[in-house]
């Protein structure tokens, strides 16, 4: 497998480092905006699997959307807690919503991309209102498990990822992931990667790497 | 003549060592036609070692580089020691050039060891082997380095990379030379005690116990953490055993099986477990501990998990610290735990529930009920499913009539199909292992998963074929039992010849081999003909990776932990050793066909060991 997985990286995403530290102290005014969304929208794109034409390939997902202030999240970094963010795991920050679905006949790319419309009500919209003083970010806690019919796996895909809110002000959210099949113990590898906001905040500036 | 030619042709393509290969032996006696054709094989081996060293300082896979002139100075020194030198310098110096490969995020929780320190071992010992003063040298040049403290450590890791270093060489001398052993061992506490110490003072303990002695003292002198004290405490009151805490802040445990089952060293020596009670007394549990940041509240929760442990041993061996212990304990726990003062654990639970003397059998039981009744209630349907696999997984191999039952409850097809297939693997093996042959055989039509199902099929048939000690056994019945051997054998043939390639598939492939070839010489070189075909379909391929192909569930990193390994190797090793001494020449013209040079590399290196190995009395002789 040569793929070059895009893994972006938003500066300053619950980093502890002394750098990203005061580079975001010095974002004088967040990128708040002036009216706070209503709703949160997430959106899952499973772009290819190696058994995408096999009738009996399908995935499946769980979720859990939860809220978190930057102190909190610090914290529960250094606790290890959003370490793995497994959704077998204690979560953390405040509870938004949760559901899980499920998709056959993915040789379709309709059955492939999901979008995830989940409202947000005052109390998240308050803290979000109040997110120039206390920094808050979406946790995303995703688990998918893909039976891909070609390579007769059941594989495991996690889709947890951490968005903060003023990188993503309109809280519009998504994720591209795939399967490829390779010479690997498992025979298979995956790679997920974010969307990008529409427009970056200033002080914000997006990393790349290249990864096998 | 057409040997001869042979030999000639050799001597002029690797001019190096054949010479001195050939001055080595001297031909002044009329030698028989086998000795003539093993001295014209040695030839053909000392050439590949030496090809292949000279080649591996071009790879761009500098660790294979390292291990494979480090293999060639071991196989040859005897022919060639000033060489063999130089390759090993080489071999050592090429270490710093690597980088440390990214290790697998679920392990890495536990053990991140070190590549190169791996690869300074293996240098180590080669010299260590053949030349004390360079070994000392290389050693000098290692302990003079600053400590290169562990990033990201795992819960199991060693203090510094150099310490890690050190006990790996003292494990690696301690059969041939426990002085030295103890000496590496000793070096490495400076940098504090390591995990692997237990590992070493309980197998020097075997060997020489007032060196284990020596060298648990120095370790006690140095005791400053509440994790450090968890090795010295497995290394005397239960041995194999030590515990940790992970990043959750959870309670861990590493478990070594060649060692759980040895007496208790404080049985014997009550006056040291005496004296580390008591250190252990001094250094934790008389002064407070301020919870004020994470560090130390991770401390406190440390010390706090290993005061209970102790708490029987104070009683035991040191009970004038019983009660100030626990005085201490309780003050901690009231800082650590508010809200759990005076409130008894509450639960529902079977397991919680269960009287002091529950039986193995009940706390089992429990157990499994419990879970069970977990994955029942649980509402999300992902975390359901994690539920029934985590139930399943955690009934004993042999009980997998209740796996199978529970795994049954997923409702996904796939995934239901992929646990009870691994349920039932499982108990096969555990059956295999057992010699419970016939219970095997009938779990294997019922795993559906062909690796899974031939690798059953290849831990069968080895034990059918295994020689018989019992007299009694008549002729028909050993004949009988190898006809079912090569039946498996053929339908294992059969089950992966469509199977992509994968590296769990060549492994299978060389168990395979490792089983057939030693009583169908034509039938294992016909295999692993088709094994290297398909090690050419992978990127990479590790020719010593001798383990058993993992095939545990994806989701449970210790799934595979709990399958009885096959005593099969699966390694190339494994399939070769009984071709060498009857088919070395047709072994060397396969493994020139592997693609990868380093990969050939290491298969002409490991041809030519078992070369060496299993002619070793008659060179010998030949060489006299």
């Amino acid at each position: 497998m040569k793929k070059t997985c895009i893994l972006v990286t938003l500066l300053c995403l619950f980093s502890i480092c002394s750098y990203s530290q005061k580079r975001s102290q010095s974002i004088t005014k967040r990128n708040i905006p002036a009216i706070i969304s209503k709703e949160a929208t997430i959106v899952l794109n499973f772009l290819d699997l190696p058994g995408r034409a096999n009738e009996k390939s399908s995935w499946e997902v769980s979720y859990e959307l939860r809220i978190i202030d930057r102190k909190s999240s610090i914290e529960a970094a250094k606790a290890g807690k959003l370490k793995q963010m497994s959704i077998q795991e204690e979560k953390v920050g405040d509870f938004i919503a949760k559901g899980s679905f499920r998709k056959e006949n993915i040789s379709q790319a309709t059955n492939r991309k999901v979008v995830l419309k989940i409202p947000l009500d005052e109390k998240i919209r308050e803290k979000l209102k109040n997110a120039q003083k206390l920094r808050q970010s979406f946790l995303f806690y995703g688990l998918a498990i893909v039976f891909d019919g070609k390579l007769k796996k059941n594989i495991f895909v996690p889709l947890s990822w951490v968005w903060q809110y003023e990188v993503y002000p309109d809280a519009k959210f998504g994720m591209d992931f795939k399967i490829e099949q390779d010479t690997s113990e498992g025979g298979y590898s995956y790679s997920r990667t974010t969307f990008l906001p529409e427009k970056l905040p200033k002080g914000y500036f997006v990393t790349s790497s290249p990864s096998n | 003549m057409k040997k001869l030619v042979f030999l000639i042709t050799l001597m002029f393509q690797f001019p190096v060592f054949p010479q001195n290969a050939a001055l080595k032996t001297t031909p002044s006696k009329v030698l028989t036609e086998r000795e003539q054709k093993i001295l014209l094989q040695k030839l053909q081996a000392v050439s590949m070692v030496t090809k292949t060293a000279g080649e591996a300082t071009f790879w761009e896979d500098k660790k294979t580089a390292v291990e494979a002139m480090a293999d060639a100075a071991d196989l040859l020194w005897e022919e060639n020691a000033n060489q063999s030198a130089k390759w090993l310098t080489k071999a050592w110096n090429m270490i710093d050039q690597i980088s440390e490969t990214k290790k697998d995020e679920k392990i890495r929780e536990f053990f991140s060891r070190s590549d190169k320190s791996g690869l300074q071992a293996t240098v180590l010992k080669v010299a260590y082997k053949h030349d004390a003063e360079l070994a000392e040298k290389f050693l000098k040049q290692l302990t003079e380095r600053e400590p290169d403290e562990k990033r990201d450590k795992g819960a199991f890791d060693d203090k510094t990379v150099r310490s890690e270093q050190l006990l790996n060489l003292a494990l690696q001398a301690l059969e041939t030379n426990p002085g030295l052993a103890f000496s590496l061992a000793e070096r490495s506490l400076a940098d504090g005690i390591s995990f692997s110490l237990q590992n070493v003072l309980t197998s020097l303990r075997q060997k020489d116990v007032n060196l284990a002695n020596r060298l648990f003292d120095a370790a006690l002198a140095r005791l400053s953490t509440p994790d450090e004290a968890q090795i010295l405490w497995g290394y005397l009151f239960k041995s194999g055993f030590t515990f940790a805490t992970n990043s959750h802040g959870e309670m861990i445990l590493a478990v070594n099986p060649n060692q759980q089952n040895l007496p208790a060293v404080a049985q014997t020596n009550p006056q040291r477990a005496k004296n580390f009670l008591g250190a252990a007394y001094q250094t934790f549990f008389i002064r407070p501990i301020l919870l004020d940041t994470t560090e130390n509240k991770r401390r406190a929760e440390n010390t706090w998990i290993l005061g209970n442990q102790l708490t029987a041993q104070y009683d035991k061996y040191a009970p004038e610290l019983a009660q100030p212990t626990k005085a201490f304990l309780l003050q901690l726990q009231t800082q650590l735990y508010p809200n759990r003062q005076n409130q008894p654990a509450k639960s529902d639970s079977r397991l919680s529930n269960l009287p002091k003397d529950a039986t193995k059998e009940e706390t089992y039981e429990a157990l499994i009920a419990d879970l069970e009744e977990k994955a029942d209630n649980e509402t999300d349907p992902i975390a359901k499913k994690l539920a029934y696999i985590k139930a399943a997984l955690s009934t004993k191999p042999e009980d997998y009539k209740r796996g199978k039952s529970i795994a049954g409850k997923i409702e996904d097809e796939n995934l239901q199909e992929d646990v009870v297939s691994f349920v039932l693997y499982r108990a096969a093996l555990h059956f295999v292992k057992k010699k419970e042959l016939e219970t095997a055989e009938e779990l294997l039509p019922q795993i559906k998963e062909s690796l899974r199902r031939s690798v059953a099929k290849i831990a069968v048939a080895q034990v059918l074929l295994e020689p018989k000690t019992d007299k009694k056994i008549e002729q028909s019945q050993i004949d009988f039992e190898k006809q079912r051997a090569f039946g498996l054998l053929g339908d294992v043939q059969r089950d992966l010849k469509n199977e992509d390639a994968s590296l769990n598939l060549v492994k299978t492939l060389f168990g395979a081999t490792a089983v057939s070839s030693k009583f169908d010489k034509a039938q294992g070189l016909s295999t692993l003909e088709q094994t290297v075909q398909m090690i050419n379909k992978l990127d990479k391929f590790n020719l010593k990776d001798a383990s058993a192909p993992k095939l545990g569930i994806d989701l449970s990193a210790t799934s595979s932990a709990t399958i009885a390994s096959p005593r099969i190797g699966f390694g190339f090793a494994n399939a070769i050793e009984p071709l060498v001494e009857t088919d070395f020449e047709q072994l060397a013209s396969i493994v020139e066909r592997l693609a990868a040079k380093e990969t050939r590399g290491v298969g002409r290196i490991e041809a030519a060991r078992w070369f060496f190995q299993k002619n070793k009395n008659l060179l010998a002789k030949l060489n006299q």
